[in-house]
């Protein structure tokens, strides 16, 4: 049969290249992402990058040690607290600090607020990609009354310079612990009415249950991290897998996915696990209010010259979006010879193809919605 | 079929859940809103002291303040931060000239002649703050500070405005102290350096690089120095720099160069630093080999007269062609190919000051090799070579 017989009657629709971003309000920042489509069925996604790139880690070869840390403040700009405790972590590791008890117990609560910031972000950024745009103010709210208790203790709302080599800039305020538990007083409800408005909600689930689903060796191979590898049930948390800082003196769980509505791995699991952790966070900030001891210098441990020894180090930790690595080269100057950091939103970006091809465009907003990315951190 | 039911009950009552809550919401603004009526209402900024001494100091960044009487420009602030706001100039003032104490009663030393901050650049990281041994420079704009009010937006009309000049000391006092301790005047220099800048008729010149300008001041006290050095006899001391340790390589070094400057041979400059390291007991036997090398390394003795090129000569000489070839005879050519192609190759010999008869010829065998050589030009050629 000739070619031409051969195809007779089959309708072939031609391709069409979309691109989305990057100023596109539901790329979360300025992402682009080329779709190849057929019809509205995506066929194959390729986000391009490195519109936000702004050398950090070129700049940390020339700035000194200390001087890192505002630098860290921009790379995930929504979880700055974190990025801190990790960098300042890794040196101390480098240079064998042993730090005060109160100065661990303030960066653990001011970390985990730091994650249900983040993980409130999130949410209400997934809900208005979605249609919802009730949740995004109220998760909104809620995030600003934590970044006031950020700038009632360090004077900063989004980009702290806080957790220090060693220890921290400031003291926690007086009334911190009160006007803490407050807010989680406060809180605890509010995570209900999220469920309430958005979580459950018929609409929502139709649009993230069974949606983009990540299977687990597909996460694994890609170096996925964080809720959007707990959200295809892998119970992988380095907080209680390889226990740093004193996350081991807590009681709680790690949230990893059920498919409670739909398959397991999809968007809204992935979802869920941020507001599973959420409540997870409360339990921890709790328990550490409580515990805080009461003395105790922050400034006692900060060396006077901050310059580690010759050698290497690799640390990380878990970030709100996930692992969030730094490799530090000390040639023993005050300035670090090399430093690389390890982005958890940048693997968890590239799976982006996997799980979106195949469905809808309206889906990919739905999908990259649940991945949680931030470009600032993608590009550093 | 009940399962198609369910689906639609479980939508209702959802839905319905919902827009409870968003009612429940609206009716209970108080509690509840989530907006702001921004310019009537603002959040409140936290109350905080630090603990410093100084009574203005906040917690909240806002807006950074020197409290230029009490610095000794010491340049710990300029050096804390990670990306080079602060810009400070200073002038050592001789013994005779008292500039008074700080309020922590330590004596001032230099007179600052600038302390500008670029509010556009900083970053709020409040480094700087820490490290002041004065503890002048800090962040006002909170509600602890009765001098400075609180400054809720901070916004400027003019990005100009956001480069805070703190530095109070009047140009005749920087003059008379720069001029009494013998150096050049920076705050002087600085406005020289930027009128060269600006045209007197109020335009401006190409490319204004203020920043390159505000780089060039500060070399501008030292300069004289620098010009000063004499030339001095230079030797390869690159087989020093396999010295691991530090210490060790500096002192070798330094050795080194001491007894190159004095005039001596290779190999007496190798002895002089066996000598100081062993004094310090640093000496072993991988040092001694590489010091060996060292003996074998060349001094270049250096040539003052070779640096006093007649620059002016040779540019003298390039200048010549360019007078006296004519390029407008070739506007006599009718075909602008052949016209644009001729004149490209007689610019290309003017500038490289080549005679004018090759060039012409180069214009004949291309236009020949296009197939454009006509009478026309080759009259118009002739008239050239004539
Ligand atoms: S650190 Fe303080 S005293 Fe030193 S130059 Fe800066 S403001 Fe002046
Ligand atoms: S706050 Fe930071 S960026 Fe701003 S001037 Fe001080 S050190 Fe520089």
């Amino acid at each position: 049969m000739s070619e031409a017989l051969k195809n007779f009657g089959v309708v072939k629709a031609e391709e069409m290249v979309l691109n989305m971003g990057p100023q596109h309000p539901s790329t979360h920042g300025v992402l682009r992402l080329r779709i190849r489509t057929d019809g509205e069925i995506v066929s194959h996604i390729e986000p391009h990058i490195g519109y936000l790139h702004r050398c950090f880690e070129k700049h940390c070869e020339n700035v000194t040690y200390p001087q890192v840390i505002p630098y860290t403040d921009r790379c995930d700009y929504l979880a700055s607290m974190n990025n801190n405790h990790v960098y300042a972590m890794a040196v101390e590791k480098l240079m064998d600090i042993e730090l005060p008890e109160r100065v661990e117990y303030i960066r653990v609560i001011v970390a985990e607020l730091q994650r249900i910031a983040s993980h409130l972000m999130a949410l209400g950024a997934m809900g208005l990609d979605l249609g919802g745009v009730t949740p995004i103010t109220w998760t909104f709210r809620d995030r600003e009354r934590i970044l006031d208790l950020f700038e009632y203790t360090c004077g900063a709302r989004l980009l702290y310079n806080y957790i220090w080599i060693g220890g921290l800039s400031h003291d926690l305020p007086p009334k911190f612990v009160q006007y803490a538990n407050e807010f989680l007083d406060y809180f605890e409800k509010q995570i209900v009415e999220y469920d309430r408005i958005l979580t459950y909600n018929k609409i929502f689930v139709e649009r993230t249950a069974d949606v983009g689903v990540l299977p687990v060796d597909v996460a694994i191979s890609y170096g996925c991290s964080g809720p959007v590898l707990r959200g295809s049930g892998v119970n992988w948390d380095l907080r209680k897998n390889e226990p740093y800082s004193i996350y081991d003196r807590f009681e709680w769980e790690a949230a990893v996915g059920k498919g409670e509505v739909g398959t397991l791995g999809d968007c809204w699991d992935r979802y869920w696990v941020r507001v599973e952790e959420m409540r997870q966070s409360v339990r921890i900030v709790r328990q550490a209010l409580a515990q805080l001891p009461k003395e105790g210098d922050v400034h006692a441990a900060i060396p006077k010259k901050i310059r580690p020894p010759k050698g290497e180090i690799y640390f990380r930790a878990e970030n709100p979006k996930g692992d969030l690595g730094f490799y530090i080269i000390s040639d023993g100057s005050p300035v670090p010879y090399r430093l690389k950091m390890r982005s958890s939103t940048f693997c968890n970006l590239s799976v982006l193809n996997e799980i979106a091809r195949g469905w809808m465009i309206s889906d990919v907003v739905a999908i990259l919605g649940s991945l949680d990315i931030v470009l600032g951190e993608i590009d550093r | 079929m009940s399962a198609y039911f369910r689906n639609i009950g479980i939508a209702i009552s959802t839905l319905w859940d919902g827009m409870r809550l968003t009612w429940k919401h609206f009716v209970n603004k108080k509690e509840l809103n989530a907006t702001l009526q921004y310019p009537h209402e603002k959040w409140p900024i936290p109350e905080r002291h630090i603990g410093f001494p100084e009574a203005s100091y906040n917690i909240i960044r806002s807006r950074l303040h020197v409290d230029i009487d009490n610095c000794i420009s010491c340049r710990r602030c300029e050096r804390a931060c990670p990306i080079h706001c602060i810009k400070i100039d200073a002038v050592k003032a001789p013994k005779d000239h008292e500039l008074g104490q700080t309020s922590n009663g330590t004596d001032k030393k230099l007179l600052v002649a600038r302390f500008d901050i670029d509010m556009a650049e900083c970053c709020w990281c409040n480094l700087c703050t820490y490290d002041c041994p004065e503890e002048c420079i800090y962040m006002v704009g909170g509600p602890n500070g009765k001098k400075h009010p609180i400054d809720y937006e901070f916004s400027k009309r003019d990005r100009n405005d956001l480069v805070f000049q703190f530095a109070t000391a009047s140009d005749e006092q920087v003059a008379e102290i720069s001029a009494a301790a013998g150096v050049a005047d920076p705050r002087a220099a600085r406005k020289q350096r930027r009128e060269n800048y600006y045209l007197p008729d109020g335009g401006q010149a190409e490319a204004v690089d203020v920043k390159a300008a505000d780089k060039a001041d500060k070399p501008a006290v030292d300069k004289p120095k620098v010009k000063a050095k004499p030339a001095e006899p230079k030797m390869d001391m690159s087989a020093l720099s396999v010295i691991e340790d530090r210490v060790v390589r500096g002192l070798a070094k330094k050795t080194a160069m001491g007894a190159v400057r004095a005039g001596k041979q290779p190999v007496e400059v190798a002895e002089a630093v066996k000598a100081a390291l062993s004094e310090a007991g640093k000496l072993t036997a991988a040092l001694e080999t590489i010091i060996g090398q060292l003996a074998q390394a060349t001094i270049t003795q250096p040539e003052a007269a070779a640096t006093e090129k007649p620059v002016a000569e040779t540019k003298a000489a390039k200048d010549t062609p360019e007078g006296e070839i004519d390029l407008s005879v070739l506007d006599g050519i009718t075909d602008r190919m052949a016209r644009g192609k001729a004149k490209a190759i007689l610019n290309r010999a003017k500038r490289q000051g080549g005679p004018v008869a090759a060039a012409v010829d180069e214009i004949r065998t291309t236009l020949s090799g296009l197939g454009k050589l006509n009478s026309e030009i080759e009259e118009i050629l002739a008239k050239l070579e004539g």
